[in-house]
């Protein structure tokens, strides 16, 4: 049909209007297939093949395999003993001092939170906006923010002194004669996170339910058992896909409030301080864009990864990464945008403790980080990420993500601990140094979470198998007009489309 | 009450749906009775209709009640029954509450939405018949056949519209 369509156009077509094949080129880059749809063999072939590369890759373990989990248990192991030497030795053996009372946890803290925003939120705006390219990668950007939570929100425990004291934050019935108070951004801080973790965890369960179904059916044993469990009882029938659509579409709206309020609140511990270069009006958008870029560059380094490692580069294919690296450029340039707004605005108030700081960073001791930052998260993205060719070679892009999540950290290091280095009390200035506990804690975070994303590939299905198939169905249906065209852009098929 | 009696089968595809339900139909059953097992959803068309409605925007309205209840009484609630006094006076205050009011309207929202599905996805009267090459691509039928109608009228129909009645592998809880 589509054939028919290029043919027929050839014949009367308008020198002053794009040629057929120009048209169908525009087409394919735009999404849209001006090949036949495909049969029902076919898809049963694709469906086949999509399900033995995803399930297959869950059940082999590799000497690969054993050598990884070794190596990021063993640094894993380390930060824990780290721990057990800070609980036994106290809070004196990091580098915290007065003024600098928020140091390496904190800096995580924010680092780790921001990563965790842009695999639900990218996720969940996708899916809202019914990007059909979103399908295979969902699942690994669910997870992304599930790990990267859980993660985040063990340093304010690490940090706490008397770490066992935590519970004293929970609001329960007034026996120590205690009560939470509710108008410290602190206490914000637990409750959006318990609902983030929540929000973002069952987020990530909801369409696995029909994944673990799958893995139910393919697996014997224990793991059947449990996959028994946890697939609910799923059998597939259309009253239950109809009860999963809706509850996605519930969640999917949700979840993107959640995630903004989350980061927000993050920024407002800084920002309803009175100290310099925290207190701003502009923090929670500017932490919030901070978080989507620093979550879009760590959602493209574990695409990068993922893809390579468990050979589902048919799946996660070049064309993700491409489109990953357009919004991780289009991120860069508003996260840049605010990023000047606040420093502009700074230097331009002329206020004493605020240029001191600025001093501090452009020419002082921090320079050589804040200049690194500035490289790495600005001239990097915009000088390589406008050209295709950088976009889809993957070294590059491993590369350029990786180098922003660097810039990234080293941005809420600037902004958690050189801050209050200089205050209005020039006799209270101070600096800040590590100590080996610290290093040793936050090394094993990042062990941590890639310690959690290899096991999860040998639990659960990094794609979610059925949303693929579904989609390489929409196509078929929209074609045979089984259901509504979702894209505004013609098909070659349609009258006004190419002819 | 008696166990409910299935008669299921096995069609080819989405076509294979459409047929088998077109002779159900005209068998005299009603869309209730009827399940069909597949592992991607199938469009409304294709299956005949609009799917009967589900009461999961129930529970989400339910859950948002619920956290906005919860929010009101632990920002605003605990400020008058623990009240800390400052010069003798009670430090009260707005804006603050509308985070904690805002967190926890979530929360209810997304636990109350997932208990929902979990309560009528797995919180089923009896177990079902089941097949585990559902997961590999096989399209099922299924009719709980209602007590005025005879079993062997419902295979004829199904048969007939060129479905292959089979039995079930198993039955899931």
């Amino acid at each position: 049909m589509a054939d028919d369509a290029r043919s027929g156009a050839r014949g009367g077509h308008d020198p002053g209007s794009p040629s057929p094949e120009e048209t169908a080129r525009r087409l394919e880059a735009a999404g849209v297939r001006t090949t036949p749809a495909a049969t029902e063999a076919e898809l049963a072939r694709l469906d086949r093949a999509l399900d033995d590369q995803v399930f297959r890759s869950m059940s082999a373990i590799s000497l690969r395999f054993v050598l990884v989990v070794l190596f990021l248990g063993g640094v894993v192991t380390l930060g824990a003993f780290a721990f057990g030497w800070q609980i036994y030795r106290g809070i004196g053996v990091t580098g915290l001092n007065r003024p600098v009372f928020w140091g390496f946890y904190i800096t995580s803290f924010v680092f780790w939170i921001g990563i965790s925003h842009s695999g639900t939120l990218v996720s969940a705006i996708l899916r809202v906006l019914k990007v059909e390219w979103r399908r295979p990668l969902t699942r690994a950007a669910e997870a992304m923010t599930v790990f990267a939570l859980m993660i985040g929100g063990l340093f304010p425990i690490i940090h706490l002194g008397r770490n066992w004291r935590f519970y004293w934050m929970i609001p329960i019935p007034n026996d120590r004669g205690l009560w939470p108070n509710f108008r410290s951004a602190l206490m914000w801080d637990l409750l959006a996170i318990l609902t983030y973790i929540t929000a973002s965890s069952l987020f990530l369960y909801f369409p696995l339910v029909p994944d673990l179904a799958a893995a139910r059916d393919r697996s014997r044993g224990i793991r059947h058992k449990v996959y028994a469990v946890l697939s609910l009882g799923w059998r597939g029938t259309q009253q239950q896909w109809h009860r999963l659509h809706l509850g996605m579409r519930i969640f999917t709206v949700i979840v993107i409030p959640i995630a903004v309020s989350v980061h927000s609140i993050v920024s407002w511990d800084f920002g309803m301080t009175l100290v310099e270069g925290w207190r701003s009006t502009i923090f929670a958008p500017y932490f919030v864009i901070g978080a989507i870029y620093s979550g879009v560059a760590a959602l493209i380094s574990v695409l990068i990864v993922l893809r390579k490692a468990t050979h589902l580069e048919d799946y996660l294919t070049v064309r993700h990464i491409d489109r990953m690296g357009k919004v991780l450029l289009a991120v860069a340039v508003i996260w840049f945008y605010f990023f000047w707004s606040g420093y502009l605005t700074d230097w331009y108030g002329g206020n004493a403790v605020a240029r001191a700081l600025q001093d501090l960073h452009t020419v002082g001791a921090m320079a050589p980080l804040f200049w690194a930052m500035i490289v790495v998260n600005m001239a990097v993205p915009f000088l390589f990420l406008w050209w295709r060719r950088v976009r889809t070679n993957m070294a590059a892009m491993l590369a350029i993500s990786l180098l922003v999540n660097v810039g990234m950290w080293i941005e809420r290091f600037l902004i958690v601990v050189t801050s209050p280095m200089r205050n209005s009390l020039s006799f209270d200035w101070g600096g800040y140094r590590p100590g080996w506990p610290e290093i040793a804690i936050v090394s094993a975070t990042f062990a941590a979470f890639a310690l959690l994303y290899v096991i999860f590939s040998k639990l659960l299905p990094l794609i979610s198998t059925w949303e693929v198939k579904e989609g390489w169905r929409i196509d078929r249906w929209q074609r045979e007009g089984v259901v509504e065209l979702e894209t505004d852009v013609p098909t070659l098929s349609e009258p006004g489309g190419a002819r | 009450m008696s166990d409910p009696t299935f008669v299921t089968a096995r069609v080819a595809g989405e076509r294979g749906v459409a047929d088998a339900l077109q002779g159900l139909r005209q068998a005299g059953l009603s869309r209730e009775s009827i399940e069909i097992l597949s592992n991607v959803p199938l469009p409304e068309p294709v299956l005949g209709g609009p799917m009967k409605s589900t009461k999961l925007p129930v529970w989400t309205g339910a859950g948002l009640l619920i956290g906005l209840g919860l929010g009101v009484f632990f920002s605003i609630g605990t400020l008058f029954l623990y009240p800390v006094l400052v010069g003798g006076q009670p430090i009260r205050f707005a804006p603050p509450n509308l985070v904690i009011v805002y967190e926890l309207t979530m929360f209810g929202i997304i636990v109350s939405t997932v208990s929902g599905f979990i309560s009528e996805t797995r919180l089923r009267p009896a177990a079902r018949p089941y097949w585990r090459d559902v997961s590999l691509g096989a399209v099922y039928v299924v009719v709980e056949v209602p007590p005025d109608l005879v079993e062997a009228r419902v295979r004829r129909a199904l048969e007939e519209h060129g479905a292959e009645v089979v039995e079930a592998e198993e039955v899931l809880p």
